[in-house]
């Protein structure tokens, strides 16, 4: 079932090379995001990995987010992969699915005093409100490193202060130090 | 890896409050720094399931700095000695509060089909949560 406020948008936070062909030059783009006392309502892709705040390969520049809030997504709250330098603090993410918090392959991230209620199950085959025997998919608040085995790969990220509520399957899935 | 997980709170999950997984290549696995209470399953687990492309094969295991709270299923290291290549596996906890509560619901709706509240059976601490095998990765 697709709902109607489905997909209404994406924050992305990335680095990218363009090419003008015209004048054969190769120019970098760096990405940076500062967010302040935002409300982001309904972001993220549906049932997707397209989370509402995404920073996907944003490895040059520094990010803050904090105080902003992200809820009613029918995707992740938050996806950092391949990123360095960002602070996202006191943040309050609510309602969102099926992962809340998912950060993979990252340096110097700090994710400090923020508050995550209420991740929930997709409603689609592998989501736990299925009850499918046969798959499930991954779930759960913050997902500190941990998500993808073979993307364990994190330094300097510091988890502190933050609460989780009513999350399915664990509130935190984090990595021994 | 370097990660630095401290002074987080779970509660009121339905399932787990914290997994702590093992960093790749780690010869030890510490976990510190966790509040939780009132989860319906392990306030506290460890795995240190082999991936396909490591073992994580931890010889010692230490848990330090943790407080549980009326979870139902208390808090458990798991651990298989099928990565470790049979080795013995020590398991160290230091500074861990774990805090019950037996108490009349004062607050539960008037009804009786337990939809609400109902007592369950509860447990501190998942004692020797070492096994001698597992049944592998999980498939990604």
């Amino acid at each position: 079932m697709l709902y109607r406020d489905s997909w209404s948008g994406r924050i992305v936070t990335g680095d990218t090379v363009e090419y003008n062909a015209a004048t054969n030059v190769l120019k970098e783009r760096t990405g940076k995001t500062v967010l302040s006392n935002v409300e982001l309502h309904g972001f993220g892709a549906q049932d997707t990995k397209e989370a509402a705040i995404t920073f996907k390969g944003a490895r040059t520049n520094s990010s803050i987010v904090t105080h902003c809030s992200i809820h009613n997504s029918m995707a992740w709250g938050v996806g950092i992969k391949d990123s360095n330098n960002i602070e996202f603090t006191n943040n309050f993410i609510f309602n969102v699915r099926p992962l809340g918090f998912v950060i993979d392959t990252a340096t110097n991230v700090t994710i400090d005093s923020n508050i995550l209620i209420k991740v929930v199950g997709r409603d689609v085959e592998g989501g736990a409100g299925t009850g499918s025997m046969s798959y499930r998919d991954k779930e759960g608040g913050f997902a500190i490193c941990s998500v993808y085995d073979s993307d364990r790969a994190c330094i300097n990220v510091t988890t502190s202060n933050n609460i989780v509520a009513n999350s399915i399957n664990a509130g935190y899935w984090a990595v021994g130090h | 890896m370097n990660t630095n997980f401290v002074n987080n709170t779970v509660h009121s999950c339905p399932e787990h409050g914290v997994v702590f997984r093992g960093a790749v290549g780690g010869d030890c696995f510490a976990a510190s720094g966790i509040r939780a209470y009132k989860n319906l399953g392990l306030a506290a687990t460890g795995m240190e399931n082999g991936g396909p492309k490591a073992a994580y094969g931890f010889y010692n295991t230490k848990w330090y700095d943790m407080t549980f709270i009326d979870n139902a299923k208390g808090f458990m290291a798991l651990g298989s000695n099928q990565f470790t290549g049979g080795r013995l596996s020590t398991l160290m906890l230091n500074d861990i509060k774990v805090y019950g509560e037996y108490a009349p619901i004062l607050d539960c709706p008037d009804i009786t089909d337990e939809s609400y509240c109902f007592n369950k059976s509860k447990t501190a601490w998942g004692i020797n949560g070492y096994t001698r095998d597992s049944r592998g990765p999980m498939e990604e």
